[in-house]
C-alpha cells in the first residue's frame, strides 16, 4: 500500500472531444465529488428500509494560478471555457484528474476521466497573493476511475 | 524552466542597494560574510539577505511545478551617535524606497518595515535603525 501527496496529482483538459487532452499548468488543487441518488424500495412488511442506487453524477473544482495563456493549450482553454456561448456548446469538454505519479501520466498512474461542463469561473486577486482562478464544474456522462494503460 | 538560482536572487537584491548607495552621497555598504572596520562617527549600512521556508505552489514533481521561495532582507543603518536621527533616516528613506513593494527581476518585495530604531546598537557607538523587507520569488521547475 502506498499513500500519495497532493502535489503528485495533475489535471488534463480539452475543450472539445476532438481535441487532445493537454496538461493544465500551475494547478493548486482539484476536487471531485461523486454523488449517487438513493432510491428507497422498502416494501410493506419489511422491517428495515431498503434502498437501491440511482443516477450517478459528479461535481468539483479546479484551482489554478492565473497566468497569461492562449487558446489551444490546456490552461488557456480551461480559462476560456466559461465564456463559450450556448450556441457553440455542442462541444464536449473533457478532463482527467490524475491522482498520483507526479502527473506524468505514466503507465502506473490512476486517473478520473469524464466530460464536464464548467459552471463557474472565479477570478480573484488579493494584495500580496498570487492571483488564482477557481473553476467549478459538473460532470457529463460517465465517470471512470482507471489505471493508465 | 529550471531550479531557482538563489545566488542570482541575492545578487539582484544586493546589487540594487550597492548601486544606490554608490550614488552621492556615497555610503559604505557591507554584506554577509564580509569584514568591515567602520570609521567612528560615520554612516554605513549592513545588508543581510536570508532565505527562509519555501512552500509548494502547484502540482508536479521535479519538473513542471512551482515553488514559492521566501526570504528576508534585513538592512541595518548606522550613523553617528548623539546628533539626532535625521542623517540616519535620510539613508533609511533611500533604502526603503529601493524595495518598498517593488517587483524586480522576478523578486517581489513586500511593504517595508522600518526604519526602526534599535535600543542596543551592534556594534556599539552608533545610532542604529533597521529596515526589514520580506520578499518572495517563484521557482518554476
Amino acid at each position: 500500500m502506498a499513500f500519495y501527496r497532493g502535489e503528485q496529482g495533475n489535471v488534463l483538459f480539452k475543450h472539445d472531444s476532438g481535441d487532445t487532452l493537454t496538461v493544465v499548468t500551475a494547478v493548486r488543487s482539484w476536487s471531485l465529488t461523486i454523488d449517487k441518488e438513493s432510491l428507497e424500495v422498502t416494501k410493506m412488511g419489511d422491517t428495515f428500509r431498503d434502498r437501491v442506487g440511482g443516477l450517478i453524477g459528479g461535481s468539483g473544482s479546479i484551482e489554478v494560478f492565473y497566468e497569461k495563456t492562449a487558446a489551444g493549450d490546456g490552461k488557456g482553454d480551461l480559462i476560456r471555457e466559461i465564456l463559450t456561448t450556448p450556441a457553440t456548446e455542442s462541444t464536449v469538454a473533457g478532463a482527467e484528474l490524475y491522482t498520483y505519479d507526479a502527473g506524468s501520466q505514466a503507465a502506473t498512474s490512476e486517473k478520473l476521466a469524464f466530460n464536464l461542463l464548467i459552471t463557474s469561473s472565479e477570478f480573484s486577486a488579493s494584495v500580496g497573493e498570487l492571483q488564482v482562478v477557481t473553476f467549478n464544474f459538473e460532470t457529463k456522462g460517465a465517470i471512470a476511475l482507471t489505471t493508465v494503460s | 524552466m529550471a531550479a531557482a538560482d538563489l545566488n542570482a536572487v541575492r545578487a539582484v537584491i544586493e546589487g540594487r542597494l550597492a548601486t544606490e548607495l554608490a550614488n552621492s552621497p556615497a555610503i559604505p555598504v557591507v554584506f554577509h560574510n564580509m569584514a568591515y572596520e567602520p570609521t567612528p562617527n560615520s554612516s554605513w549600512v549592513q545588508c543581510l539577505v536570508s532565505f527562509g521556508s519555501n512552500e509548494y505552489l502547484s502540482f508536479g514533481g521535479t519538473t513542471a511545478s512551482d515553488n514559492r521561495i521566501v526570504g528576508l532582507l534585513l538592512i541595518n543603518i548606522f550613523s553617528a551617535k548623539g546628533v539626532g536621527p535625521g542623517a540616519n533616516y535620510t539613508i533609511g528613506k533611500r533604502v526603503r524606497d529601493l524595495y518598498n513593494r517593488v517587483n524586480v527581476s522576478g523578486v517581489y518585495f513586500d511593504a517595508a518595515t522600518g526604519p526602526e530604531v534599535l535600543g542596543s546598537p551592534a556594534p556599539e557607538g552608533y545610532f542604529q535603525t533597521q529596515v526589514r523587507v520580506t520578499f518572495e520569488s517563484i521557482e518554476e521547475l
